[in-house]
């Protein structure tokens, strides 16, 4: 499509650009009236910098299905592995190091441990005392390179 | 895990700051030069691998950074290889194929697209995903991140659904603008069953 | 001699208001056409464009110094169109958004008054990347370069937008004229 078009222009579309750029109208004030809501918006900012009582801590507890790996914020890695004398966490959260991130054993020989996450993809495994590494049972698993189980979670933006 | 996963989020919801003024500490990096090309090796790097592999490896990523590619998931990479005691030949390798797909999810998606998207779009590309589709998807997103479509996408062609299918369930929810959620919810079993005309 | 964008925006960041009025001189008119065109509501344009001019004034405080002044104050513009209009589908999605779909595809016998309405909503049907592509690209004569800093979107996924927009205009707007 040409920058020529007309109105009077047989071409729908260009009669329609041509109409498209008409001016749009500009308020009177338009600049007066900007220059007083931001001033407006930075008493605001400076009464709320000054405030005790703005932040809030919201805890909220999801129980996930099977089939669900797409979670939010702050999450429980879980792993049932009786024999093992330790577990570690790896994954692209911390930076693959086995010393970072060891889960507690808890009751029934399961093995736990809660990250808070923020929003992205993350691959990422178990490794227990012997050296093996194991995926996450419920997690979707990845294309490795390495040989290797890997696991990949999802935490969203919302 | 082995039993239903349990999700707290501890999310600091009212920070309570103005939106313009968190807006407009986004827009701080738009526009400026930036900061100086960092050239030395990631000390990640350095610290995991004897010196003459980590600047190999390095010299990678410092290419990838002057092209306007995200370094980080080549130096996770990278370190995951490590981890996993492979030898530096092959994790060189699986650098090089990773720094290609970035390459291809910037070009398809654009310069501005954020790291997070990037990757998870370079894992669709390395799975046989075609630029089209991401640009499709892209289209119907808009601002918003592809990350979780794409992760859901990824992960019902990990479980064996039919890809196909798989794509045309997540641009359903993409075309009706649905929650991040709902990409969660797609459950892989009803579309891992071929059906006739599907295409692997 | 004519000032910079780039001067105009150092005096800015000195806290010289004049300054900043007369980036608004320059800049509004082709955005304010863009947000009208894109979101149809000069009301909601006029907000839009107070958003963008304040952030940007903030932006430059903090130190910001766009390379492309012009494609930054449209990339911060499209952006607070993108929001608005998630507000704006919020009310009129479902049943009115198909009725709006219908009219455009079967328009009545219009003259001209009514010409620039089915333009609307014409626009209106196409998705809203679309739409930003094509007035970015045919009303505001954008280069794809700029688009593509403004909208944050790839060249190729902005020129199948453009194309495809182009396609469902002419589709939907033939058997009007």
């Amino acid at each position: 499509m040409s920058g020529k078009s007309t109105e009077h222009s047989t071409d729908p579309l260009e009669a329609a650009v041509a109409a498209l750029r008409h001016p749009a109208p500009i308020a009177p004030g338009f600049a007066e009236r900007t220059r007083q809501r931001a001033d407006h918006l930075r008493r605001r900012q400076h009464w709320l910098a000054g405030s005790t009582t703005l932040a809030a801590t919201v805890a909220l507890v999801v129980v996930l299905t099977d089939r669900q790996m797409v979670m939010p914020a702050g999450v429980t890695f879980a792993l049932n592995a009786p024999s093992s004398t330790s577990v570690s966490l790896v994954g692209d959260f911390n930076d693959w190091d086995a010393e970072q991130t060891r889960l507690e054993r808890g009751t029934d020989d399961e093995w736990t441990v809660t990250l808070d996450l923020p929003p992205g993809r993350y691959r990422f495994a178990y490794v227990t005392d012997d050296g093996t590494w194991l995926p996450d049972p419920k997690a979707a698993p990845t294309v490795d390179e390495f040989g290797e189980p890997t696991s990949v979670l999802t935490v969203p933006t919302e | 895990m082995t039993r239903p996963l349990v999700v707290i989020v501890l999310a600091a919801v009212l920070t309570a700051t103005p939106a313009v003024a968190q807006d407009a500490g986004n827009l701080a990096g738009m526009g400026n030069a930036g900061q100086v090309a960092l050239t030395s090796v990631d000390r990640r790097l350095v610290a995991r691998f004897p010196a003459s592999v980590a600047t190999r490896f390095g010299t990678l990523i410092d290419s990838a950074r002057t092209d306007g590619l995200p370094t980080e998931p080549l130096v996770l990479r990278a370190l995951e290889g490590g981890a996993k005691r492979v030898p530096a030949d092959r994790i060189y390798t699986a650098l090089s194929r990773l720094r290609a797909a970035l390459s291809r999810a910037s070009e398809t998606l654009g310069p501005s697209t954020g790291a997070g998207d990037l990757t998870t779009a370079a894992a669709a590309l390395q799975t046989g995903l075609s630029p089209a589709r991401l640009i499709e998807l892209q289209g119907l997103r808009g601002a918003a991140s592809l990350t979780v479509p794409l992760g859901a996408y990824l992960d019902l062609v990990a479980r064996g659904a039919v890809s196909e299918r798989a794509w045309d369930r997540v641009l359903a929810l993409a075309r009706r603008d649905a929650a991040d959620r709902e990409y969660a919810a797609i459950d892989s079993a009803d579309i891992i069953a071929r059906q006739p005309g599907d295409r692997r | 001699m004519t000032v910079t964008d780039g001067a105009l925006i150092e005096q800015i960041a000195s806290g010289d208001s004049s300054a900043l009025g007369e980036l608004m001189e320059r800049h509004a008119p082709g955005l304010m056409r863009y947000a009208t065109n894109f979101l149809r509501s000069a009301d909601d344009a006029d907000e839009v464009l107070q958003d963008t001019f304040i952030r940007a004034e903030r932006a430059i405080r903090k130190g910001v110094r766009p390379d492309h002044p012009s494609a930054w104050l449209f990339r911060i513009t499209v952006n607070r169109c993108r929001s608005r209009r998630r507000q704006f589908w919020r009310y009129v999605g479902g049943e009115a958004g198909e009725a709006l779909i219908s009219r455009a595809s079967n328009p009545p016998d219009v003259g001209a008054a009514e010409w620039r309405d089915e333009i609307n909503r014409a626009l209106m049907v196409l998705s809203a990347p679309t739409r930003e592509a094509f007035l970015l690209k045919h009303v505001e004569g954008l280069s794809y370069e700029e688009m593509a800093e403004a909208t944050g979107a790839g060249i190729p996924a902005l020129k199948m937008r453009v194309s495809r927009a182009c396609e469902r205009l002419r589709s939907l707007l033939a058997d009007i004229r």
